[in-house]
């Protein structure tokens, strides 16, 4: 019933114009920076991430949202109900997962995790809040205790990126994680009749003519939702944007590194442009 | 696997075999010899639409000793030309094949699948 409505809703705006806001789907394949990108986003125009980034496969695990992001390209606004998409994949397999470090602070409580963190991640968090950076571990670790709420405090720890990996995933929590994953990626194809423009992220060091890719952009282009194809890492030597605008050469591409948030001005002229706007 | 088993198996759809099955029961028919340990060949490439809603029900039934599929698509380069055909047959419910060809395969036995628009190349290891 919702698809069904924002087709004709679609279909309505596609007529009679007037389009103010845009749904925008990030999808691609596990690690490719989607939410990385979303998090440049979403901290850029509202101050805020949107979700946890890591290199451990399927972080991403559910759609993440964020809301009425305010975008100005040129003369234009643009307003962004972004989506934050778990990767897409055709198997995931537990065992891959026992392979990774877990995250030690998940589920921990804020004096669990501010003792559990190094000294240099407590001056990260001071710094960052502007607070009195104490030369002792246990004064500096009170202090932003006694400063942040709980929320304001994940909120840091995801801005900051700060996390602390010790030990492999146990096999009950990678089979926990495993079906989380294919639970979302089930979230993300449903999606796919809701959004309004997609964002097809593919990591450019890595070759882009893979199944997963072609089967996204094939789905897209049969329900005829405008795509623009995000070519990211470009911030690594061995990256290769060209390989990706030989493999799609129908279809836009834009090089980015949403790491170092290059050229994301020419990829919301591209959203833009591409979303009639 | 019992060692009698280590043997690899590859079964060859021709598209009359899929003739007049729903998109479903198509996935169900081709999830059900991958579970197998089977590889599945098909004489057609089959389309964007299909091949998503097999990944979806793959999906579905991933579990520890099911981590999921690999699937090649290899379409000839008039695609394009059956797709607009089909968008036509779409509105009196019929459809003509793709020109090309599919495979299907437990990732626990493919374990990987190089590709470029005119070849691919899969290594599995039973």
């Amino acid at each position: 019933m919702h698809s069904v409505l924002h087709k004709v809703r679609r279909l309505f705006e596609r007529f009679f114009g007037g389009r103010k806001t845009i749904r925008l789907g990030i999808y691609g394949e596990p690690n490719t920076g989607k939410t990385t990108l979303a998090n440049r986003i979403s901290l850029d125009w509202l101050g805020e991430p949107v979700g946890k980034v890591s290199e451990v496969p399927h972080e991403t695990r559910e759609v993440q949202k964020k809301e009425h992001i305010e975008v100005k390209v040129g003369s234009k606004k643009l307003i962004i109900n972004l989506l934050d998409m778990p990767g897409l994949a055709t198997k995931v397999d537990y065992k891959d997962l026992m392979k990774y470090k877990d995250d030690d602070l998940e589920g921990k409580t804020k004096e669990q995790i501010l003792s559990a963190l190094p000294q240099e991640d407590l001056r990260k968090i001071a710094d960052y809040h502007k607070m009195e950076v104490h030369s002792s571990k246990k004064k500096l670790a009170d202090a932003i205790s006694k400063q942040l709420g709980d929320a304001e405090f994940k909120k840091t720890l995801l801005s900051l990126n700060i996390r602390k990996r010790t030990k492999k995933f146990t096999m009950s929590k990678a089979k926990a994680r495993a079906k989380e994953a294919t639970e979302g990626i089930i979230e993300a194809i449903k999606w796919l009749d809701s959004v309004d423009t997609v964002l097809v992220l593919m990591d450019a060091t890595k070759d882009p003519y893979t199944q997963v890719n072609l089967m996204l952009i094939g789905n897209l282009e049969a329900k005829k939702i405008p795509l623009v194809i995000v070519a990211n890492k470009t911030d690594l030597a061995e990256a290769s944007v060209d390989r990706i605008k030989e493999s799609f050469e129908n279809h836009p591409v834009v090089s980015i590194s949403a790491l170092r948030g290059d050229n994301l001005d020419n990829l919301y002229k591209a959203i833009a442009e591409h979303s009639k706007i | 696997m019992a060692e009698k088993d280590k043997k690899l198996k590859i079964d060859f759809l021709s598209l009359e075999g899929l003739d007049g099955k729903t998109t479903n029961e198509k996935a169900k028919m081709i999830l059900d010899k991958i579970a197998n340990d089977r590889i599945v060949v098909i004489d057609t490439a089959i389309p964007a639409d299909e091949e998503l809603n097999l990944v979806e029900m793959t999906l579905k039934n991933v579990g520890d000793k099911f981590p999921g599929i690999e699937v090649c698509v290899l379409p000839r380069k008039s695609k394009h030309i059956y797709e607009l055909v089909n968008k036509v047959l779409k509105t009196i419910n019929k459809q003509v094949a793709i020109p090309g060809l599919t495979l299907i395969g437990p990732s626990r036995i493919i374990k990987q699948i190089r590709r470029n628009p005119d070849s691919f190349s899969i290594f599995a290891e039973v």
